[in-house]
């Protein structure tokens, strides 16, 4: 589903992912772990295509084609999702409209039904009800006055409404209690299936207890540096990133 | 004076004698007086051409405003033209349907619906011919010197609103003011100079939506000058929208004296012009009297759009909240001026101000410029003043979502307008019809 191909990219003129190779097969769960500043929300970012990250050499291939060069949108369209490791608080703008303008979209770039107002929020509330997510959310401006939690249930909330293939968690856990990592890893686990894969970035080992990898990376300076199964990240947890320098 | 300033206020004074006859026919001995007194301080004063050292005029330049030499026209006619039609046909209608509409501040009484009844709404001609005792206070209070664009309104004006609440009255649905620019072939640059004045006596409560248009090919000066008095525990709720041609420059003086217990909520939205001004003077001068401001200018070109307001606060425990945004497209420019004055011994008294600029070009410009004069410990003030652009992150934020850049920046923008409208005190049809004309002017630019 996601090839990443010698990746070396850069923010402005910092040089920061080293050629990174991943490969990650439909149904999949991947685990990214590294210290601070090792370039794991580069990494995402880049996938993602956020503007100002520019991909020096390599490439990334989404569903055997190259996205190094599309908008956010394109990728976004085509079913990678990326959720934030600090959502976004966007004054003005209401969740309800916001997801409907974000589900039309992609809906209407993959010759889907595009909804109404009605129509789209009877899915919604759906979708907070399947995740136990306050309904009162919707109403509000985006991440307006949410806390840490709910905004993490956030953008599970809006990854279950676009219904991705490939969703990237940016720290999913970081900042959360213990109840509400089990609450957003339900909410992962109830997006999982064979055909979607998973890319979970993390410093702890915690919320892979709930969701269960496949792979774990560990990532430094910029790249992969070694990959196994999840007694890995056990072993991270234990020794601590030291033991890879 | 230079003479680069007389030959500006020169014509004028020409233009005055030779309506001068005019006016002592027709008006009331007290309207002359109030005109020669306005006169005599016009000719000694002139205009504010001069920006520096002078804060008022600072950053809107009033030799721009004056470039085109204006004349008073005769009458607007054109035959059988159904001037109806240039009403627009989805601006909110009511069932009460009081309207007074004028076309280049001419007043059409055959299109408007007047009320005689408990409340007063008439043209001010009408007014001044059969409510002149009331009137008369208003006009003559105007200190020969003030300002020097109300003097200018004041020699002028032949015509305008009148609207009076009797103690205890309330109209229940809207009273709309409809002003049009109305010009073919070539423009005339017409002087037009409407005068407003609006008194609520105790306990009344209404609401005034005014809605300006322009046409293309006109290029006028509107001068007008409003007067709203507020008598103890009344209530005004006004919205004007403003959507001149892009070539009129448009002045508003506008005076609100609030007595105890009143309240006062206004919102104005800029969409046209090519320079406007709005002067806002807020009087809270009772007890317990509040004033609620909203104002979002979207100017665009080289459009200017400047607000001044000063909120007096002369009494305790007196409220007052300015809450402006500008979206500024082109190489447009925005002037917020923005002062509060706490008086000696106005103890308690709470005043807030904000002015928030969202600049959609390079080329765009806003000034905000906030100013205190407090006398008196005991109170609560705050302001805050932004200029910006459209945020990246949040703009990426959108985009990974799937929605295109383009749609992602109206949401942004709209976004950035919402609580203007969440702040509108206005029927829920006005706030409808002004949200629809603030989406499309946006939509358009992005």
């Amino acid at each position: 589903m996601l090839e990443v191909k010698d990746l070396h990219s850069s923010v402005g003129e910092k040089t920061i992912l080293n050629g990174v190779n991943l490969n990650i097969k439909p149904g999949e769960i991947h685990a990214i772990m590294g210290p601070n500043g090792s370039g794991k929300s580069t990494l995402s970012y880049t996938i993602a295509g956020k503007p100002n990250y520019t991909v020096n050499s390599g490439d990334i291939y989404f569903e055997n084609q190259s996205i190094k060069d599309t908008l956010p949108e394109t990728r976004a369209q085509l079913g990678i999702f990326l959720s934030f490791q600090h959502p976004l608080e966007i004054a003005g703008v209401r969740m309800d409209q916001f997801m409907r303008s974000a589900y039309n979209s992609v809906q209407k770039q993959n010759n889907g039904e595009e909804l109404d107002v009605l129509k789209f929020n009877k899915l919604l509330k759906g979708k907070t009800e399947e995740l136990n997510i306050e309904a009162g959310l919707i109403q509000r401006y985006v991440n307006h006055g949410f806390s840490g939690g709910e905004r993490k249930k956030n953008e599970i909330l809006q990854m279950a409404v676009l219904n991705p293939k490939l969703m990237i968690l940016d720290e999913p856990d970081s900042g959360l209690d213990i109840d509400a990592v089990r609450s957003v890893a339900d909410g992962i686990n109830k997006l999982r299936s064979d055909s979607k894969s998973t890319i979970i970035i993390t410093h702890y080992q915690r919320i892979l207890n709930y969701v269960i990898p496949d792979y774990v990376h560990i990532f430094m300076d910029g790249k992969i540096i070694e990959s196994g199964d999840k007694s890995l990240a056990l072993k991270v947890e234990e020794k601590g990133y030291e033991i890879f320098n | 004076m230079t003479t680069q300033k007389i030959s500006k206020i020169k014509p004028y004074i020409s233009i005055y004698n030779n309506v001068l006859s005019k006016f002592n026919e027709t008006g009331p001995s007290f309207l002359n007086a109030a005109k020669t007194a306005a006169f005599e301080s016009f000719c000694q004063n002139g205009f504010p051409f001069d920006r520096k050292g002078n804060e008022d005029w600072k950053y809107t330049d009033v030799n721009k405003i004056l470039e085109k030499q204006y004349t008073l026209i005769e009458e607007t006619t054109n035959g059988t033209f159904d001037y109806a039609t240039l009403i627009p046909t989805d601006i909110p209608a009511y069932n009460t349907k009081n309207r007074l509409f004028f076309v280049n501040g001419e007043f059409k009484p055959e299109l408007s619906n007047i009320s005689n009844d408990s409340v007063v709404i008439d043209s001010l001609k009408k007014g001044l011919e059969e409510y002149p005792s009331i009137i008369a206070p208003y006009l003559e209070d105007q200190p020969a010197n003030k300002d020097s664009f109300i003097n200018f309104n004041t020699l002028f004006f032949q015509d305008g609103v009148f609207i009076y609440a009797p103690p205890k009255t309330t109209v229940t649905n809207p009273i709309q003011i409809i002003n049009i620019e109305y010009q073919t072939g070539t423009p005339k640059n017409i002087l037009i100079s409407p005068r407003i004045l609006v008194i609520l006596e105790p306990e009344s409560t209404i609401e005034i939506e005014e809605y300006c248009f322009g046409s293309n090919l006109s290029s006028n000066l509107i001068n007008s000058v409003s007067k709203y008095i507020l008598c103890e525990s009344s209530k005004l709720h006004y919205s004007r929208m403003q959507d001149f041609s892009e070539s009129t420059n448009n002045i508003n003086n506008t005076e609100v004296i609030l007595n105890k217990y009143s309240t006062f909520n206004s919102f104005y939205l800029d969409l046209g012009g090519n320079i406007v001004r709005n002067n806002l003077n807020i009087e809270l001068i009772g007890e317990e009297s509040s004033a609620n401001m909203v104002g979002l200018y979207l100017p665009n070109n080289k459009q200017h759009v400047d607000n001044q307001i000063i909120v007096d606060h002369k009494s305790p425990y007196t409220y007052s909240d300015q809450t402006y945004k500008g979206i500024l497209n082109g190489s447009s420019k925005s002037v917020f001026h923005g002062s509060i004055i706490v008086r000696e011994n106005s103890v308690k008294v709470n005043a807030s101000q904000e002015d928030k600029n969202l600049l959609l070009s390079d080329q765009s410009e806003a000034y905000t410029k906030p100013a205190f004069w407090i006398y008196c410990d005991d109170i609560m003030c705050k302001h805050g003043a932004a200029c910006g652009q459209i945020d990246k992150e949040s703009l990426f934020y959108l985009t990974s979502r799937g929605i295109s850049s383009k749609e992602a920046k109206q949401l942004l923008v709209r976004g950035f307008a919402a609580d203007i409208f969440n702040k509108l005190k206005t029927t829920t049809n006005n706030k409808v019809y002004i949200e629809e004309q603030v989406v499309k002017r946006l939509d358009s630019w992005l």
